[in-house]
């Protein structure tokens, strides 16, 4: 039986629990900058300005600049707040899919373990 | 071959194993089936009826809702009945003789065998040239620790 094999698969599997970790505090990080820089503008309650911030960043990247920079927003920083919010999202769909790969991973090593504890080889 | 097509070959005969190892019966058997249920029905429902009809007073219709099924296939008849199932098992295969079974069988076992060998030393052979690839999850740890 090859042992190294067993332990490679088990180095894959902390990899991807360190992979795991590092896209999802980037996400989270993200998410942050978003709330942050929406937080950021100072903007009446009932004004045009929030009713823009209330939309969902897909819709507010869609208008033009002047409606924005209209609504009395810092286009600068609403556009940093789109820029963050693609990179959340794409980290978000990273992280889905590495969490599929570590289940897999740890499904895997697991089985082996108990194959390699069975036959007496561990 | 390449991976993405081995493991869609394997999954392929991973369901073939599945079916072959589950035995469904298949259409002749369940239509036999089906003909003595049938049988049974219409048997206990000429009973009932003819004791109904017998009962002061009259009264052969009377029954429960669970007795329902015996009723109608009574008032229907058996072989209508039985010809209604058939039409309804006409969209059930035939099963596998079971000499042909195993055969198919061992087929499987033997192509599966080999594939996922082939799999793993592809896997091998692309971590060697530093690709990143995954196992999957339901690989067989004989085969992987080979």
């Amino acid at each position: 039986m090859n042992l190294d094999k067993l332990t490679n698969l088990g180095d894959d599997v902390r990899r991807l629990e360190a992979e795991y970790r590092q896209v999802a505090e980037r996400a989270r990080q993200h998410r942050s900058d978003v709330s942050r820089l929406r937080a950021e503008q100072d903007t009446d309650p009932d004004g045009p300005a929030s009713q823009l911030l209330a939309l969902a960043p897909a819709e507010l990247g869609q208008l033009p600049e002047k409606d924005i920079k209209a609504a009395g927003l810092n286009l600068r920083s609403v556009q940093s707040m789109l820029t963050a919010h693609r990179a959340a999202e794409r980290l978000e769909a990273e992280r889905l899919a590495l969490s599929k790969r570590l289940q897999d991973a740890r499904i895997l090593h697991e089985r082996c373990l108990t194959y390699a504890r069975q036959k007496g080889a561990l | 071959m390449n991976l993405d097509q081995l493991r869609q070959r394997i999954c392929a005969l991973q369901g073939e194993r599945r079916a072959l190892s589950a035995r469904t019966p298949g259409r002749s058997e369940l239509q036999s089936r089906a003909d003595v249920l049938v049988d049974h029905l219409a048997e206990t429902g000429r009973r009932r009826l003819l004791a109904g009809l017998q009962s002061t007073p009259m009264s052969p219709l009377n029954a429960s809702a669970d007795q329902m099924p015996v009723l109608l296939v009574t008032l229907l008849g058996a072989e209508r009945v039985k010809a209604a199932f058939r039409d309804v098992l006409g969209d059930v295969a035939e099963a596998i003789p079971e000499p042909e079974r195993r055969t198919r069988l061992a087929e499987v076992d033997a192509e599966l065998d080999r594939l996922e060998r082939d799999e793993e030393s592809m896997i091998c052979r692309m971590m060697a040239e530093g690709r990143q690839v995954s196992r999957r999850p339901d690989a067989r740890p004989e085969i992987v620790l080979e």
